[in-house]
């Protein structure tokens, strides 16, 4: 039995105006063992990405606890929580989020950087995972020069590049064609059976299923969990 | 991880290269002005300070009381000099000093030349460099002189000129004993030659005998190091009026380093003069920066959304707080080194017309290492003031926020920059009204009537010989035509140099003491200058009183300040001698335009300095002065001629006040322009952000005019609290000037209201072209593209 990577206790989330207040996320409870492949369903709004915001650390809950490798984070200043992120999580987006002053190569190489691993290690390991990743002859272009897809395998390189134990995906499928869209999907299987764990959230079945186990939500709330075999 | 700092950098500079444009020109501007500005007042703060001793170094200023109030004037007695060596502690020395024009020849030719009668101490108390012959000995022969090394030039070539022999006003042999180098610009001590103070005293014999009660020289002291200046300058101040009983005086140690700065004094004590403009100048200078350094920061935190993506995701992938505020700074840096160099370039290129604009001669010192030290530490201030508030706000951008594409730019930030508008938009605004009113002013000043007739009017010194001739020389110029009337003078008619408290008259109360102008006049004086003769009648060569010197004319405010109820055949007294008024002359305005018209005595002879001369006003200028010149050189051929037009001796005592009209309008311009540039960048990215605003707009059926109106109208409101707050502030400010002339203007509303227009047109020009552009777009194409 693999230890818990992630465990959330009764976790709430409020977002308030000035007359509204709507809840995001109300009491959710939920694991994720290390090395799990988890997609997380549910409609718009029912708060897939506020529970994504929170496990990556990006955001934090009101109330309710959030165990990261038995850690408590929920209350971590934003400091710590940037030191714990960026040597354990790595993020691919919808929209990609590259930026786009910068080379793929530069891209790839940024949260290196933030981690202060020395130049020549750096090219190293960027010129590997781009190859891994087969995009090393694009190295040197900037993402508008690139497709969908390709910029896809950059935003999933820059997240693997430091070798997170987490991958957070946010819909990692939802700008792309299905040609595209399933080699995504087969690059994050072959990182999870390298024993990166995965949390990922869509609104297609066909790319849960790639998942060991799918959390669905409404309203903040499990409703259901379906293990894949 | 310093060179993807930088890497990042270039690429956002690059990549929003009109934003970046914008950014740099407005700060480049910005800096010119300011770089402008300063060389200007390190040229007036360095002042007298290539004299090595210059912190040790004071001029003698009296104090003397007259007219209910203390005047103070650099004069002292010949004899102060010594008292003051004798008497106070802790002196390294004491000199005289006078100046003087001489007329110097060298083999046959003839050369006019600024000199000074000074103590042999002078050399060694003002450490000019000596290119030939030295400080210790070049002064201690009476008939020694030293020249400036462009003066041996211009008298002796290429030749060395130590030993040699220059003939003295045709009279005295002098030796060259000493070369210095060239005199700079930003000195006290002007001149072409040194003569000993000794050899003064030969060719004026009664120098000698002066005493204590008549002030005929300037006194520099220098202390030695650590001398208690008070104690000094307490045995100084006690000195006239123990050594004399004629007037009370109070002279006393001015630092000389503070006295190019402060000319003027209220009851002894300094109250300013150029140093006012140094301040006023520095203030412009702060201003200038900080409305260039707001349009940066303007614009960057205006970009925040644009900018919002990539800082979230920089912080998802590992970026710190620290990271990213490293990262703007370093940015901020690297515009601010681009706009430096600009700026410098710049400046370079701009110096000579700066230069031409304030009659100076402005360098950049590239060789000085304090001006590259003060650059740089320029560089880091403005760089970090720039710098820090975009990079603290960009960098607490929330992550969550950007990636949820919440984030539209905070309100705060908003509210800062309309802050920021507004403040560059009262600066601006004041500095317009203030143009308008500087030149308001020096019309009103020029339209006023002098009291005489500048046109048509030139002078002559009268060199040498040509005293004598006067008479030869006026009947030869009348009988070709080229003038119509000519009458000496002692000094132009553009100048008062001359005054005395020693007049006495019917009726002047016993303690009564009032400063009085001097003049000598000739005959023909009226028909000459074009003055009004009020009452009785002008000197003549027929009343043998006149030709005696026994008579004088006195102008209006003379009338006026000695009470003469019949001034025609009233009895003034100067010491022994008594003179009879003849005649009362308006008031001839010829010392300062914006004051008063002193009250002044004209004297007759025809032994003077200068002649002044009405051209004939059938004939044209130009041809007159030449005519003029040629009669010159025929009656006088030891001298080059050299005609003066009294209107522009006039017109360069506007001198001060017109730079300062020029600097508000140039730099009131510039700053206009800066902050036009940050309006536009606003707008820009403003209507950037509400496209989709408009396009739904559009489609609901709002025209072009309403839309251009509904984008324009925010900023132009901007515009309207600027002017609103810059009439207060320019009320007070240029009634604070104003108050400095004793004729001057009454602020009227039509200027800040013309101020307000302009500034209101310029922004509505800036604003509305894309306003209207954005307007325009179709809504299809906006809103698709959302």
């Amino acid at each position: 039995m693999e230890p818990n990577m992630i465990k959330i206790t009764n976790l709430e989330k409020f977002y308030r105006t000035e007359e509204v207040e709507t809840i995001a996320l109300n009491k959710l409870s939920m694991e994720v063992k290390k090395g799990e492949f988890v997609a997380i369903m549910g409609p718009s709004g029912c708060g897939k990405s506020t529970l994504l915001n929170i496990l990556g650390m990006l955001d934090d809950p009101d109330n309710g606890s959030y165990l990261f490798n038995d850690i408590e984070v929920a209350h971590f200043n934003e400091r710590k929580r940037a030191d714990l992120r960026k040597h354990n999580i790595g993020f691919v987006f919808q929209s990609f989020n590259l930026i786009d002053e910068l080379t793929v190569f530069e891209n790839v190489e940024l949260p290196l950087i933030y981690t202060g691993v020395p130049t020549a290690e750096r090219k190293k390991r960027v010129e590997a995972v781009l190859d891994k990743m087969q995009i090393m002859h694009r190295r040197n272009h900037y993402p508008q020069q690139l497709s969908g897809g390709q910029q896809q395998r950059v935003a999933i390189s820059r997240a693997v590049v430091n070798n997170p134990k987490l991958i957070l995906a946010d819909e990692p499928t939802g700008n792309l064609d299905s040609s595209n869209g399933n080699e995504v999907m087969e690059l994050l299987t072959d990182l999870n059976e390298q024993g990166t764990t995965i949390v990922m959230v869509t609104h297609s079945e066909h790319d849960a299923r790639y998942s060991h186990r799918i959390i669905r939500l409404l309203d903040g709330q499990t409703v259901l969990e379906n293990i894949m075999i | 991880m310093f060179r993807n700092y930088l890497n990042t950098a270039f690429q956002a500079i690059w990549k929003h290269k009109g934003f970046s444009l914008i950014n740099i020109s407005g700060l480049a501007i910005g800096l010119t002005s300011c770089l402008l500005l300063l060389l200007y007042i390190n040229y007036h703060l360095n002042f007298d300070r290539h004299f090595k001793n210059i912190d040790n170094i004071y001029l003698i200023e009296s104090n003397q009381v007259g007219d209910g109030k203390i005047f103070t004037f650099p004069v002292t007695p010949e004899p102060m000099a010594k008292a003051i060596i004798a008497q106070v502690p802790g002196v390294e020395r004491a000199i005289r000093n006078v100046d003087a024009k001489a007329l110097l020849m060298y083999n046959g030719n003839t050369f006019k030349k600024s000199i000074i009668y000074a103590d042999a101490g002078y050399f060694f108390m003002f450490s000019f460099r000596f290119i030939n012959g030295n400080a210790e000995k070049s002064l201690l022969q009476p008939n020694s002189i030293v020249i400036t090394e462009n003066t041996a030039k211009t008298i002796f070539g290429n030749s060395n000129p130590i030993g040699k022999i220059i003939k003295f006003n045709k009279t005295n042999d002098l030796i060259v004993s000493g070369v210095i180098s060239n005199i700079p610009l930003n000195s006290s001590q002007q001149f072409d030659c040194v003569i000993p103070w000794s050899f003064y005293e030969t060719i004026n014999s009664g120098i000698k005998n002066a005493g204590w009660s008549s002030n005929i020289c300037q006194t520099y002291v220098e202390l030695k190091n650590g001398v208690d200046f008070a104690k000094a300058d307490k045995i100084i101040r006690q000195m006239m009026n123990k050594n004399q009983k004629y007037f009370k005086a109070e002279d006393m140690l001015f630092p000389l380093a503070k006295s190019h700065l402060y000319t003027e004094f209220e009851n002894g004590k300094p109250k300013g003069g150029l140093i006012d403009q140094i301040y006023l100048f520095i203030y412009l200078a702060i201003c200038l920066l900080l409305v260039a350094c707001a349009n940066f920061i303007n614009l960057s935190t205006a970009r925040s959304a644009e900018r919002a993506k990539e800082i979230g995701v920089r912080k998802v992938i590992g970026a710190s707080k620290t990271n990213l505020i490293i990262q703007f700074i370093t940015e901020s840096f690297l515009l601010t080194l681009v706009s430096l160099v600009l700026a410098l370039v710049l400046t370079w290129q701009m110096l000579p017309v700066f230069n031409n604009l304030l009659n100076i001669s402005l360098i950049i010192p590239f060789s000085n290492i304090y001006f590259f030290g003060s650059i740089i530490l320029g560089f880091i201030i403005i760089s970090l003031l720039t710098g820090c508030y975009p990079a603290f706000y960009l960098s607490s951008i929330k992550p969550v926020k950007v990636l949820k594409g919440l984030f539209k730019g905070g309100k705060r930030s908003m509210s800062v920059r309309k802050v920021f508008v507004v403040i560059q938009f009262t600066f601006a605004i004041f500095l317009i009204t203030a143009t308008i009113c500087i030149y308001k002013q020096i019309k009103y000043v020029q339209n006023r009537s002098l009291g005489f007739d500048t046109s048509n009017m030139v002078e002559i010194n009268l060199e040498d010989n040509l005293v004598n001739k006067v008479d030869l020389l006026t009947n030869e110029l009348k009988k070709a035509n080229f003038i119509t009337a000519a009458s000496p003078l002692s000094q132009s008619l553009t100048t008062t140099y001359w005054n005395t408290w020693g007049f006495t008259w019917p009726g002047k109360l016993i303690n009564q003491r009032t400063l009085i102008e001097q003049m000598v006049i000739g005959y023909d004086f009226i028909k000459t200058s074009g003055a009004k003769l009020l009452a009785g009648r002008e000197f003549s060569s027929t009343y043998p009183i006149d030709t005696a010197g026994k008579t004088l004319l006195i102008n209006e405010a003379a009338v006026k300040v000695m009470n003469l109820k019949q001034p025609i055949g009233a009895i003034i007294r100067s010491g022994n001698d008594a003179f009879t008024v003849v005649g009362v002359l308006n008031d001839l305005n010829m010392g300062s335009p914006y004051q008063k018209v002193s009250p002044t005595v004209f004297y007759c002879s025809v032994v003077n300095n200068v002649l002044a001369m009405r051209t004939n006003p059938n004939k044209n200028i130009g041809e007159c002065v030449k005519g003029i010149n040629t009669i010159l050189k025929k009656i006088n051929p030891s001298y080059q001629p050299d005609v003066k037009f009294v209107d522009k001796g006039i017109e360069r005592k506007y001198k001060d006040q017109q730079i300062l009209g020029k600097l508000a309008s140039l730099f009131g311009s510039l700053a206009i322009f800066i902050s036009c540039l940050g309006l536009l960048g606003l707008v820009t990215y403003a209507a950037e952000q509400r496209t989709k605003e408009i396009g739904i707009r559009k489609v609901l059926g709002a025209s072009v005019l309403k839309l251009t109106y509904l984008l324009s109208f925010d900023f132009l409101s901007l515009v309207v609290l600027a002017f609103i707050i810059a009439i207060p502030i320019s009320i007070i400010a240029l009634n604070k000037w104003l108050i400095n002339f004793e004729y001057r203007i009454a602020l009227s509303w039509w200027i800040f209201i013309f101020a307000g227009l302009i500034a209101s047109a310029i922004a509505l020009l800036t604003i509305s072209y894309k306003a209207i552009k954005t307007s325009m777009i179709n809504p299809v194409k906006s809103l698709r593209s959302e």
